[in-house]
Formats: C-alpha cells, sequence, structure tokens
C-alpha cells in the first residue's frame, strides 16, 4: 500500500459548554492516501467540521497526531502552519466567504499574494483558474454581481491557486440550489483529474457523497464504515 | 510582502459595498484631522511670534550689544576696529547712547527712550531702513536735528513727519547727587518706523549721537556698540571670545540674552501648546483604533477566510497597523493641509483686521511661519500614537480563532 499523504492518529476533541465538557471526537484515525476522494458523512452535530477543521490545521486537536507525508504537523507552530496551509492545502465552506472589496480575480490573487508572487504571475495564473471554471467574463466584477453558484466557484478558484495537494470542502453545495450544486460537484472531480488533487469533502447530499471513491460515516465521536 | 498587505489593508478600508468606517469612524477621523490642524496652525503661530520677535530684535538692536562701563579712553571707532579685528564673524559695528526722557506733546506725557547713533554706520549694522513706514530715514544732527519715531509714539501723540518734538531729558548734578536738572531737547521728525516689538513703538526714538552727547553733556563718551554678525545664530557662542579680547568693564549680550524672559516664554509656550492640543490627536487616535477594533470583530469570518489561506497572525497584526497608519496617515495629510489653510486665513484676518492687541502680545503682526520641522515632528508623532493605538485591535485579530469565524456567514 501507498503512504498516505495525509494521517491522524487518534484525534480527540472536546468543547466546554457550561461547566460541563462535551466531547466531540473520541479518538479519530484516519490515513488519506494521495489522489483519493474521501467523503466524510454524518449527523449534523456529529463533529465533521471539527473534524475537517482539524486535518486541516485550522484547529488544534485535545489529543492525537496529524501527519502530512512524514511531517508532523502538530509540532509547527501557528505561523509556520499558516504558511504550511498556503503552500499544500486549499479550503472551500459552505459559505463563499469571498472578500466583498476585491473583484473575483483580486479574491483568487489573494492566497498567491500573500504568499509574495508577483502582480502579473498571480493575476495570470488567476485568469487561467477562472477560464477552467468558465467565469472569464466575470474577472473584474465585484462579489455582489455575481450569483451565488459562481461565488462558489470563486471561493473553489481561491482554493486551487496555490496548486494545493489537498482540497478540503466543508458542505460545499449545502447552500446552493440543485442546479448550482451539480455544476460544483461536477466541477470539484473534474479538477481533481486536471490538477491531481487528494478531496476530503463534508456532504449531506447522499448522491454527492456515492460519487466519492471513500466515504467514512462519522457519529458519536468515531468512524463507522 | 509588504506591499500586498497594503493593498489588502486599504482595499478593506476603501470599501463601498460595507462601510468599515461607521459614523464614529468618521468622527474620530475628522477629530484627527481638526486635531493636526489646529497643531499645525498653532505652531506656525508660535515660529511666527518668535521669528517676528528674533527679527524685530536684531534689525532694531543688534546681534550684540555692548555696554561699555570702564573708563578705558577710547573712541567708538577704534573699539569697533578693535573687535572687527579680533574675529572674522563680526560684519560691522555702530556706537550708540541710550537715555531715557520724557516726550510731551500737545498736552500729553510719555516717558521714551533716546537713542542716538552715529548716522554713517547705522545702516551697516542695523536693519531700521526697512522699517520707515513714512517719511525718510534720515538722523543728521547740527541745529535742528532729525529723529527717527516708533509708530506708536506717532500715534499717541498725533505727531507727524516735519513736526517738531520736545523731550525733558535729566542731567544729574555734580553738586548734590539727588539732584537733577532738566534739559530740553527739540527734534525734528524725519520719519516714522514699524518696530515690529510694541515696547520699542511705544517708546523708541533714534537721532544723531552727537545731538543726544550734547544734550546729556557727556563729551564724546558713548553707552556701547551694537554689532552685526555674519551670523547671527553664532552670536551666543560668539560672547566669550568677545569678553576675552575685551577684558573687564565691558557687558556683553546677544539679542537672545536682551530679552530672555521673552523668548524664555516663547520656548515654554510652544511645549505647552504642543502637548495641550496633542491630547485632541491623542483621542482622536484612539477613537480611530476603536473603530478598526469593531471593525476587525465585525470582519471575524473575512479575517478567518484570510488566516485559512494562509495569513499568518504576524502578517494580520501587520495589516491592521497598516491600516491604522493610512487612517492616521489620511488624517495628517487633511490636518496639515486644513492647518495650511486656517494660517492663511489667520494672516488675512490680521491685516484686514489687526487682531492682535500689541499690548498683551509684545507684537501687534505676526508674520505666520509653517516650519518644515514643526509640521514633520506633528506627523510622526501622529503616526506613533496611531501605530501604538492599533495594537489592541490588531492583538484582537491575531488571537481570534480562525474556525469560528468559517463556521457562520
Ligand atoms: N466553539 C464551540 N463551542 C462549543 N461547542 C461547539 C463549538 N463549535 C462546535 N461546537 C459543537 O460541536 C458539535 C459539532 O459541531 P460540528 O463539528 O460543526 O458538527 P457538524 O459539522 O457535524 O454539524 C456541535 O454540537 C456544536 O454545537
Ligand atoms: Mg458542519
Amino acid at each position: 500500500m501507498n503512504k498516505p499523504i495525509l494521517s491522524a492518529r487518534t484525534l480527540t476533541k472536546s468543547y466546554t459548554q457550561g461547566t460541563g465538557e462535551l466531547p466531540i471526537l473520541k479518538g479519530v484515525s484516519i490515513d488519506i492516501q494521495a489522489g483519493e476522494s474521501l467523503c466524510i458523512v454524518g449527523a449534523s452535530g456529529s463533529g465533521k467540521s471539527t473534524l475537517l477543521h482539524i486535518l486541516g490545521t485550522l484547529d488544534r486537536p485535545d489529543s492525537g497526531e496529524l501527519y502530512f507525508e512524514d511531517r508532523n504537523l502538530s509540532a509547527l507552530s501557528d505561523d509556520e502552519l499558516a504558511q504550511f496551509r498556503n503552500s499544500t492545502m486549499g479550503f472551500v465552506f459552505q459559505f463563499h466567504h469571498v472578500l466583498s472589496e476585491f473583484t473575483a480575480i483580486e479574491n483568487i490573487m489573494l492566497p498567491a499574494r500573500i504568499a509574495g508572487i508577483s502582480k502579473d504571475q498571480a493575476r495570470a495564473d488567476a485568469m487561467r483558474l477562472l477560464s477552467h471554471m468558465g467565469l472569464e467574463s466575470r474577472a473584474n466584477h465585484f462579489p455582489n454581481q455575481l450569483s451565488g453558484g459562481e461565488l462558489q466557484r470563486v471561493a473553489i478558484g481561491r482554493a486551487l491557486m496555490r496548486r494545493p495537494k489537498i482540497l478540503f470542502a466543508d458542505e460545499p453545495t449545502g447552500n446552493l440550489d440543485s442546479n448550482n450544486s451539480q455544476i460544483i460537484q461536477d466541477l470539484f472531480f473534474q479538477l481533481k483529474k486536471d490538477y491531481g488533487l487528494t478531496l476530503v469533502v463534508v456532504t449531506h447530499d447522499q448522491k454527492f457523497a456515492e460519487k466519492f471513491s471513500r466515504q467514512m460515516k462519522l457519529s458519536d465521536g468515531h468512524f463507522s464504515t | 510582502m509588504n506591499l500586498t498587505l497594503f493593498w489588502i489593508a486599504s482595499r478593506l478600508l476603501s470599501s463601498s459595498q460595507r462601510k468599515i468606517l461607521t459614523l464614529t469612524g468618521w468622527v474620530s477621523l475628522l477629530g484627527l484631522v481638526l486635531g493636526v490642524g489646529s497643531l499645525v496652525v498653532s505652531m506656525a503661530v508660535i515660529s511666527g511670534f518668535e521669528s517676528t520677535l528674533k527679527k524685530s530684535v536684531a534689525d532694531v538692536a543688534g546681534h550684540v550689544n555692548i555696554l561699555k562701563f570702564s573708563n578705558e579712553q577710547i573712541t567708538w571707532q577704534d573699539l569697533v576696529e578693535k573687535i572687527k579685528k579680533s574675529d572674522d564673524l563680526v560684519e560691522d559695528g555702530v556706537p550708540f547712547i541710550s537715555i531715557e526722557g520724557v516726550m510731551a506733546h500737545k498736552g500729553k506725557l510719555s516717558g521714551v527712550m533716546m537713542q542716538g547713533l552715529d548716522p554713517a554706520s547705522i545702516q551697516k549694522v542695523l536693519n531700521l531702513s526697512t522699517r520707515l513706514v513714512k517719511g525718510q530715514f534720515q538722523i543728521q544732527g547740527g541745529e535742528e536735528p532729525q529723529a527717527l519715531i516708533g509708530k506708536g509714539i506717532a500715534q499717541h501723540f498725533g505727531v507727524n513727519i516735519g513736526d517738531q518734538i520736545r523731550i525733558v531729558v535729566p542731567i544729574a548734578s555734580e553738586l548734590e547727587v539727588n539732584q537733577f536738572r532738566r534739559r530740553l531737547v527739540k527734534l525734528k521728525v524725519a520719519g516714522i518706523l514699524d518696530l515690529g516689538k510694541f515696547e520699542y513703538d511705544q517708546r523708541m526714538i533714534f537721532t544723531n549721537i552727537e545731538t543726544v552727547q550734547q544734550v546729556s553733556e557727556i563729551g564724546a563718551q558713548y553707552t556701547g556698540i551694537l554689532l552685526k554678525l555674519k551670523d547671527i545664530d553664532q552670536a551666543r557662542a560668539f560672547i566669550p571670545r568677545l569678553e576675552k579680547t575685551l577684558g573687564n568693564g565691558y557687558r556683553i549680550r546677544d539679542w537672545k540674552s536682551v530679552n530672555e524672559p521673552l523668548f524664555e516664554a516663547v520656548k515654554i509656550e510652544r511645549v505647552v501648546i504642543f502637548f495641550v492640543i496633542f491630547v485632541i490627536i491623542l483621542a482622536a487616535s484612539f477613537n480611530v483604533a476603536s473603530s478598526l477594533y469593531i471593525n476587525v470583530v465585525q470582519r471575524f469570518s473575512e479575517i478567518a477566510i484570510l488566516k485559512s489561506f494562509g495569513l499568518s497572525s504576524k502578517q494580520l497584526v501587520r495589516m491592521l497597523s497598516l491600516q491604522s497608519l493610512v487612517l492616521g496617515g489620511i488624517g495628517c495629510g487633511l490636518g496639515v493641509g486644513v492647518g495650511v489653510l486656517l494660517c492663511f486665513g489667520f494672516s488675512w484676518l490680521q491685516t484686514e483686521f489687526g487682531i492682535i492687541p500689541g499690548s498683551v502680545y509684545k507684537v501687534d503682526h505676526i508674520d505666520i511661519e509653517i516650519r518644515f520641522l514643526d509640521v514633520f515632528i506633528i506627523i510622526v508623532t501622529t503616526l506613533l500614537i496611531c501605530y501604538l493605538a492599533s495594537l489592541a485591535p490588531a492583538k484582537k485579530g491575531a488571537r481570534m480563532t480562525t474556525v469560528e469565524g468559517l463556521r457562520y456567514e
């Protein structure tokens, strides 16, 4: 078997609620293979987002370890992780979080600009991504001039800007109508093929989930297959 | 890299879609503008006041004032030669005699200071001729000696060019220490001077040195020498050198120490006014920072998404500081603009309406002076305060956890 690209060991996470502790993850382990498409499902409130955030280094577990290839991510500082995310991981969320002060193309350029890549280079890359997603005519539109589906595609473009190895998505179609949802779903698999991505997606949509090569169900703080 | 942060920071500020600056934000920016503006004006007024005084003192009393006490028999010509030879800094010197007198005219009385000067060398030392507002710049002696009088005297007594004025001078009696004789001197007004400093205008009468020598019955004696230097700002350093040259029997002061308390007061006033008005800037900067703080909290999810794709806490702190500096910069820019406009307005007001009472402020007209150094200090301190004030919102932004901002819209 191949070496996993990302591997989590007995992750736990609880939140303090009132006076008591509310355990959400009770020792989750998973190996994610490079190039696979993994879908995480589970009831609402089962901890899918929490897990995704920890796998994506946006949050830290209470205990357990996270390895990227052979690198122990738990040992990195916040600023090192920020840089790591910038170069290795892409994120798409239920809400697009597209910044309203920037045009579509500028939003997509942001991760590259933060990484210190030149404006011209970033603009050229962003334009290529936009046309890949059929949005080249929208490049200089501001978010309030774009539809929900278009905004989600801008968010996907932004997530792919730095050519990440892993793309995380948390209910990326949760806020879209069925037509747009279909476009986004197809886009994910198209992009996975084009860019050789590893996909880790949380969804409620059963039909979407069935398209993934592996499904994991989260319940009561553990994976049950 | 910093350019990128600047780009993001300023774009987030200039948002037309979602108002980053709430009403309180605009009000605090306005406060900053007004604070910087009034600081620029007050520093310009103080600097102008100082310069006006300095120029007045130098024009009327020279750069260095030497009082001769010694009984050394040396003519003023020889003394000036000796001083000129001793140091390259010295441009020229003029002898003077000062005596107090009482001027009586058309039923009015007033104490005056009669200053006898050498008409041949006066122009080389004092800038009095530039201050002539009426008549001719002449102080010839002889039968009908000429005089130049301060404009305050002209106004007070209602005298004009060509008028004769009478001054009573007390002469100490050789026989009895406590007795004085009176001597009357008649002078013809040749010109009226605007001397800049209020007291000068009210008291000074310039005339020929020989006339004063005759009136006060002192022969060829003189009170002292006024010097002009090639660089007025080296006057203070020059004094010890001159003291060495002349030895005992002379009292030497520079233009500043002749009016020491006044210049000291101006110096203190400058500092006090700076800090009093600076409080406005301080308050405004913290208001700006607090609207940024609110903004950081409101923009929770934007900050979270920026962090998710790699904006580090360090970069975030720098970005928010930049925002504060951008606002501070705008405030400074507009404030300096407003200040300069106000300065012009003030200049206009004082020429149109003569708004400065000379009896209170020592001068009745100030040439407002916007000094580069003043403006520079104002801008630097304001930006520094804005930067310091931004640290709280910046820390807040850096502390906020990423995930919370990503769960909601
Ligand atoms: N910051 C928090 N404080 C307390 N409880 C939280 C916090 N974040 C999430 N939770 C709780 O953790 C549980 C799991 O949340 P989440 O991971 O978002 O679930 P899912 O994405 O599967 O719906 C929920 O019950 C939620 O209320
Ligand atoms: Mg969720």
